[in-house]
């Protein structure tokens, strides 16, 4: 996971204390249950543990626990998957105590702690939201990154695929910010070799593109054509929502081991358009852009305007009808199946951002002469 | 085998079972185990959304987590709750409404914390309730 520094720095510092304090809890305290148990459970009326191995096994794990919790505090991005492991045992612990407290009469004093870990299985789950992939965060801001330090050839590629023609219209207007602060665009529409991916479809073949999305099996495309010595210095890639993830022809783009030479070492943005979801698919279209070596510069994600939840319903009656406004007597209910001019004039702003994005020399230059 | 599959554990998940069928007597440890669930279930979805993407058993968890699993546990448990308590179905789809509100109100918290994210998907989760509430109002008809 690629982190850098999360948003809201007082969220993360909140975040952060929540943990130290579940770190001196489930460390300390479980230390001074094990000195302590007979005077305190003779003082709050709980049954003195019958099996001695299992009370000490659970505090023992507990106090590791808490030195999981200490170590997330000291550095959170690094430790993701410790607050993964933290959330999964918090949930489990605060599970068991409220099976037994409801189903076993076990004591209240122990079902204190199983809500102390139900609430940190949800901190904990919160906290890992705020850091994950922090990185996408920025880009998400609107920021354009700077570029590779590579002589500019101010020549661009969009590479897409578009079913219904949203993606379509929505690189349009990236190459039209482009080409006005004087790029050169090229436009590649992606091709699968299969007959399957095609726009109006069938039921049986939305089905499958359904199920196949959703268990990313994966297509092929036909060839590319682009040589490793092309001449773009600018890479967009834009690629549509196909059940929470990215569309089965684009993604098979990266596929290809052959098409890693096409980004590497290339300037890349991406281009996300969807009915709504667009989180996944943006993480896994840049994902793919850097793990080719591509120095992903910006991105951005639009969603078709209207209302949920008709917007939703719109877009699989338009997938049945295979166009869109129809049937009539739904009227208003249905909502557009494009991108609306507000997103398509911000994709327009972005493609004139990313024409003019500094390289890494210049914009090391520019943050140098703004502290001196 | 028999021997040793007719030893196996069985009586949390019966007396889990009992307590999914939503009982009036014991209806706050009920409501508790399933608002657990569905706030459980939201938060892994969003946890997961912008990580191991090439994971194929990622996606699909965030594929289920979007609506199908929480509105087939909610559906399964209307059905449940109608045939244990005849009469009571039609409390129980009120209980199956105040879920989806929670669920709503965890997945749009989250915006608290990550500003630029989706929250909760108003969209899918309207598909869940026409399998959750649908299949609840059957099973309130039938048991009444």
């Amino acid at each position: 996971m690629a982190d850098t520094a999360p948003e809201s720095s007082l969220t993360r510092k909140l975040f952060r204390y929540l943990c130290l304090l579940t770190a001196i809890a489930n460390a300390g305290g479980n230390v001074g249950i094990l000195l302590f148990y007979r005077p305190i459970f003779g003082l709050l009326g709980v049954p003195l543990p019958r099996d001695l191995f299992s009370f000490f096994f659970v505090s023992g794990f507990s106090f590791t626990v808490g030195v999981m919790a200490f170590l997330i505090y000291r550095a959170p991005e690094k430790n993701l998957n410790l607050l993964a492991i933290g959330a999964v045992g918090k949930a489990i612990y605060s599970f068991f105590t409220f099976y037994f407290f409801y189903e076993e009469g076990l004591h209240w004093f122990y079902r204190v702690f199983g809500v102390w870990d139900g609430a940190f299985a949800v901190i904990f789950l919160l906290f890992i939201i705020h850091l994950a992939s922090s990185d996408l965060d920025a880009l998400n801001r609107g920021e354009i990154l700077p570029g590779l330090d590579r002589p500019p050839t101010r020549k661009a590629l969009l590479l897409f695929h578009s079913l219904t023609g949203n993606g379509s219209r929505a690189m349009q207007r990236v190459q039209q910010g482009l080409v006005r602060q004087g790029y050169t665009v090229d436009q590649k529409l992606v091709e699968s070799t299969e007959s399957l991916f095609h726009f109006p479809f069938s039921l049986g073949e939305f089905a499958r593109i359904t199920v196949r999305a959703i268990f990313r099996r994966p297509t092929t495309v036909k060839p590319l054509g682009i040589p490793a010595d092309h001449p773009y210095d600018l890479i967009v890639v834009a690629c549509q929502t196909w059940l929470i993830g990215m569309g089965a022809p684009t993604e098979a783009i990266f596929a290809d081991p052959a098409n890693r030479a096409i980004f590497a070492g290339r300037d890349a943005a991406a281009v996300t358009v969807c009915r709504g979801l667009w989180r996944r698919t943006q993480a896994m279209t840049i994902r793919h852009l850097q793990d080719c070596g591509a120095n992903v510069v910006g991105a951005r994600a639009h969603a078709n305007p209207g209302w949920e939840p008709a917007r939703t319903f719109s877009l699989f009656i338009f997938f049945g009808a295979g166009k869109e406004g129809t049937p009539r007597w739904l009227g208003r209910f249905l909502q557009p199946q494009h991108l609306d001019e507000a997103a398509l004039a911000d994709l327009q702003r972005f493609g004139e951002g990313l024409a003019q994005r500094p390289t890494r020399r210049l914009s090391a230059i520019r943050t140098t002469s703004a502290v001196a | 085998m028999e021997n040793f599959l007719s030893q196996m554990t069985v009586e949390p998940f019966q007396k889990l079972w009992a307590l999914m069928a939503l009982p009036p007597e014991r209806l706050l440890p009920a409501l508790c185990l399933l608002a657990g669930i569905i706030i459980y279930c939201e938060l892994v979805r969003i946890s997961l959304a912008v990580v191991l993407t090439r994971s194929v058993l990622t996606h699909v968890t965030v594929c289920l987590l979007t609506f199908a699993l929480q509105a087939i546990i909610l559906a399964v448990v209307l059905v449940h709750a109608a045939k244990t308590y005849p009469g009571r179905g039609f409390i129980n789809l009120g209980i199956a409404l105040g879920m989806y509100v929670i669920w709503y109100l965890v997945g749009q918290a989250t915006k608290l914390i990550r500003p630029r994210s989706e929250g909760a998907d108003l969209g899918f989760m309207a598909v869940g309730a026409l399998i959750t509430f649908p299949v609840g109002l059957i099973g309130a008809i039938v048991f009444h």
